[in-house]
């Protein structure tokens, strides 16, 4: 087991740290979520300050240098993050008290680690990261770095510092801490501080908080050294102070800060510093801008991303290496390489894109670490599937004779009992295919469709269906579903025998070519004006992405923009024509619907489907919360981070069994097929196979379908 | 006081009070205002068994200190406010620039570091303003911020800061608790009678309201407005009055337009 492995299994392992990630997201998601939606244009807004003052990056670094150095502010640019540290260093005396508030760069650079190396006390003053000092652990998370620790550890560190003994309620060891650290603010010559933005045209450094330690850290020591990206310079004061109000607004769910304070200089003979020091850190930022990965560093670092992510939330800062999350890996990638990137956890990010929808700069850290592990395919520095299971996958899904008897061979090692044998062998858990082979829907025989198929009611429209590759094979009843609902309701459907794999697989992998070669031929396949039909979410935002994938491509370019723009998916597609009247189920039966990343949070789908389900007569739908939070399925990397995979899953079934509902509806086979595979929440057996009698997940095709058919 | 800066202030009260701030409008004159403030600074609570505060940054500062012994107050040397004998427990106080909008926030500017640490140091703290110094939106604020700036201050301030509420972390399970490394209880003080030479400024200002008129872009030279050097009493070229109003004295009353 390599380190990375190791580490998410400790992680999944950490009952504690899991429970108090899971109590604290409770309360910041909801409260994030409300207050973001009263700031409607605020992520746009943010994300074209930072693009352009990225743009300009060159220009306002030494414009920021001249104006803080007018200031009285000392500057200095460091090219390498070693010269940062020894800049610091040497800014500092050889032994004394420094008071450092929170800083991400100061993390990454092991400022504090350094200078204690170097003879010097540094006080964390931020309570989270002084309870992580004072324990001698770690934590990433910046809204709330000591997640994992819980009020009787703090108490008895407290205690010790102290050195009497306190009781464990937070207010009182809020009110302890605060006595403990306003004496090393008392005494502290120097101060170590971060900037959430600096402002070129004033020079001013702008930092954002709630406790007030930064305002004491910036105004109480004789010195100040600031240590900041270079990304962090924006144009003008203004938008410094926009950057601070969105990182309020996204990291903690607040209005604005409690404390914003901009610092333009020293001001010796006004009680405040006599020396500040800027130290400007590039460390590869500018190289990376240069290559077009600008976006990367709009981040703005408010941590938001870190409270919605699911890895995040099931493995804490085991998703971390020298920066954390997907973003963390992502900046860790440009900047120190796809090895250090690696083992940071590049691979746990599971892209569904949640992060992008709660960022304050809409950053596509998904798409980004994509195109990253595209070009290191390119180059041939990594390969697009490194295991052999996943190159069997990637060359089943191209070659329909090879998967169609892949497809019958699951389907006979289920029926012919040989499943159950194996199972009980162990020999499954063994070769470590255990996962996988759990993925294995009931066999379910592929309906032969036919090119052309007439409507069972009065004609309404002719569309084309996009059947899929394993999906049709494994899931042979929705597909036959989704005729049926299809022709229920006026179409005609047209299926081309020439269609292939939508090719997500191979983009995810950095296999562009493959991907861009099966875009071309579907693309050949579907000619034509009708609508393209598609029952599965992740096929459905791939195929929405061919205008992307085929934009450099002189002869396909206008053809797959023309292509994607007439995929819809199934619900999609019912809600803008009217569905046909559904007669009742009988009895009534209860469902909860699970938003498909690819379909709600890439697609932007939610709606429809519910309408839908509403529109089935005897059919309760009862939403499961939280909505829209990945399943854990992600395809492949589902079947390379098994565990973690499993993980999400028992959490999103623990989620639909406590919506009360029966059935689960999805509109991924995906997710289907994921969630089919674990343990029956309704039952009282570790797993239920064959599945609950009633108990199952359907997509919404079978769902709608049976909501037809029983009338 | 037309409807429109009626509701402003209203609404400004309102925000304040529902993030947590003890907002009190004070209508009448200096006296009056002054008697209530010490009606707040008398109701404070210090934190219990006193703090022990009693240096900050060296010989460079005032002092802060707080406990249910030692009960003074530091006052911020920013351009709006005056020197005064310190009295009251544990608190800070100094004039600033509010803003309602929702984001409840109180944003000052100064050259010099005393105005952060007052609103740092002591555990209650209070921010007195006018009210027409009280502008819708946070961007209005520091717009309103710079224009002075700009004139007054070489269109610099080494030192701003906003404060939006009590000093808070919820680093220990999600708890909030407030009063972390700053004051835990806030007060606003609304005076609600005009400071002198505010006559001067376009009705916008007085108002506060929002202007349709569009901030004036950087670099812009701005006429020279009298109202800051009167009022404040300050001015680094040295041309305005040494003495501002405190609340001591009794500036002329002017009809009040709201009491809450």
């Amino acid at each position: 087991m390599n380190a990375l492995a190791s580490r998410v299994r400790a992680a999944l392992q950490d009952e504690r740290g899991s429970s108090a990630r899971g109590r604290a997201f409770g309360m910041i998601r909801p409260k994030v979520e409300q207050t973001i939606a009263g700031f409607p244009e605020l992520a746009l807004n943010t994300r074209r300050l930072k693009l352009a003052a990225l743009d300009r990056n060159a220009e306002l670094v030494p414009l920021a240098r001249e104006r803080m150095e007018a200031n009285g502010m000392r500057v200095y640019v460091a090219d390498t993050a070693v010269e940062a540290v020894a800049h610091v260093h040497a800014l500092m005396p050889s032994s004394g008290l420094v008071v450092k508030s929170k800083s991400n760069l100061g993390k990454e650079l092991h400022l504090a680690e350094a200078l204690t190396d170097a003879g010097l006390t540094v006080i964390e003053t931020d309570l989270g990261d002084r309870i992580n000092q004072m324990a001698g652990t770690t934590g990433f998370h910046v809204l709330s770095p000591a997640a994992s620790i819980d009020r009787f550890q703090v108490r008895d560190l407290f205690s010790r510092e102290l050195g009497e003994e306190l009781g464990d309620s937070p207010e009182e060891l809020v009110a302890a801490a605060r006595r403990s650290l306003r004496g090393y603010f008392a005494r502290a010559d120097h101060g170590l501080v971060g900037a959430n933005a600096i402002a070129a045209d004033t020079g001013s450094v702008c930092l954002m908080e709630n406790e007030g330690n930064i305002r004491a850290a910036t105004a109480l020591p004789r010195v100040v050294v600031v240590v900041a990206a270079i990304t962090k310079i924006v144009p003008t004061r203004e938008e410094a102070w926009a950057v601070a109000r969105a990182a309020s607004v996204f990291a903690g769910g607040q209005d604005f800060a409690t404390y914003v304070t901009c610092l333009s200089g020293p001001t010796p003979d006004g009680g405040g510093p006599e020396e500040v020091h800027v130290v400007l850190v590039d460390d590869g930022r500018s190289r990376a801008i240069a290559e077009g990965y600008a976006e990367a560093f709009a981040c703005i670092n408010c941590g938001g991303c870190l409270n919605f992510c699911p890895i995040y939330g099931q493995i804490g800062d085991g998703f971390a290496g020298k920066r954390v999350g997907g973003i963390g890996a992502l900046q860790t990638w440009l900047l120190d390489g796809r090895e250090a990137a690696e083992q940071g956890g590049a691979s746990l990010c599971i892209k569904c894109g949640k992060c992008r929808t709660i960022c304050p700069v809409q950053l596509d850290t998904p798409r980004l670490l994509t195109r990253l592990q595209t070009e290191a395919v390119t180059r041939r520095e990594a390969p697009a599937f490194g295991r052999a299971a996943d190159r069997l996958m990637a060359a089943l899904v191209v070659h329909p004779t090879l998967l169609a008897g892949f497809g019958s061979l699951a389907r006979a090692y289920a029926r012919t009992g040989f499943q159950r044998l194996v199972r009980r062998t162990g020999v499954l858990r063994a070769l470590k295919l255990d996962a996988a082979e759990r993925l294995l829907p009931p066999p379910s025989t592929p309906p032969a469709v036919a090119p052309s198929l007439a409507p069972t009611a009065p004609e309404r429209a002719r569309v084309f269906f996009f059947r899929g590759c394993l999906s049709h094979e494994l899931l042979g009843g929705v597909t036959t579903a989704t005729l049926d609902v299809l022709r229920a309701n006026g179409c005609r459907v047209l299926t081309p025998r020439e269609q292939v794999c939508c090719g997500a697989i191979h983009e995810h992998a950095g296999d562009e070519d493959a991907a861009r070669s099966l875009a071309r031929r579907n693309i050949d396949a579907f000619r034509g004006e009708e609508l393209i039909i598609s029952n599965s979410g992740g096929c459905g935002a791939t195929l929405k992405e061919y205008a992307t994938l085929l934009a450099d491509d002189p002869d396909y370019a206008d053809a797959a923009h023309a292509f994607a723009a007439r995929v819809r998916d199934l619900s999609e597609f019912l809600a803008q024509l009217g569905p046909a009247p559904m007669k009742g189920i009988h009895p009534a039966v209860s469902v909860t619907y699970q938003d498909s990343c690819h379909l709600s949070l890439l697609q932007g789908i939610r709606d429809e489907p519910r309408a839908l389900l509403h529109a089935v007569p005897g059919l309760d739908l009862r939403e499961m919360q939280p909505r829209e939070f990945c399943c854990g399925s992600g395809g492949l990397w589902g079947l390379k981070h098994t565990e973690l995979s499993a993980r999400l899953r028992e959490v999103k079934l623990e989620d639909a069994a406590a919506s009360g509902a029966s059935i689960i509806v999805t509109g991924n086979p995906g997710c289907h097929m994921h969630l089919q595979g674990g343990p029956c929440p309704w039952c009282t057996w570790p797993r239920c196979w064959p599945p609950h009698a009633e108990a199952g997940s359907l997509d919404t095709g079978q769902a709608t379908d049976d909501g037809v058919a029983a009338g | 006081m037309n409807r429109s800066a009626a509701t402003l202030v209203a609404d400004a009260v309102a925000s304040f009070r529902g993030h947590g701030w003890q907002a009190l409008q004070v209508a009448g004159d200096a006296a009056e205002a002054r008697d209530r403030l010490l009606a707040v600074v008398g109701s404070m609570e210090s934190p219990r068994g006193g703090e022990g505060v009693s240096r900050v940054a060296g010989n460079r500062c005032a002092t802060a200190s707080c406990g249910r012994r030692s009960t003074r107050a530091v006052r911020a040397r920013n351009p709006c406010t005056q020197p005064r004998r310190p009295s009251g427990r544990g608190c800070g106080r100094n004039r600033r620039y509010c803003t309602g909008g929702g984001a409840a926030t109180a944003l000052i500017g100064a050259d010099d570091a005393y105005a952060q640490l007052v609103s740092n140091l002591p555990f209650s703290h209070v921010v007195l303003a006018h009210t027409h110094a009280i502008v819708p939106t946070l961007g209005r604020a520091w717009v309103w911020c710079a224009i002075s700036l700009k004139e007054y201050w070489d269109g610099l301030c080494l030192a701003v800061g906003a404060v939006s509420g009590a000093s808070r972390t919820g680093d220990i399970e999600m708890v909030i608790v407030e009063g972390m490394h700053g004051p835990g209880r806030v007060h606003l003080i609304l005076l609600d009678f005009p400071a002198p030479g505010w006559e001067a400024l376009p009705p916008e200002a007085t108002t506060g309201v929002e202007s349709a008129q569009s901030p004036p872009p950087r670099g812009v030279s701005l006429p020279r407005r009298p109202w800051c050097r009167d009022w404040c009493g300050h001015n680094r070229g040295g041309t305005g009055s040494p003495v501002g109003p405190s609340l001591g004295a009794s500036p002329t009353p002017r009809p009040i337009g709201l009491r809450v």
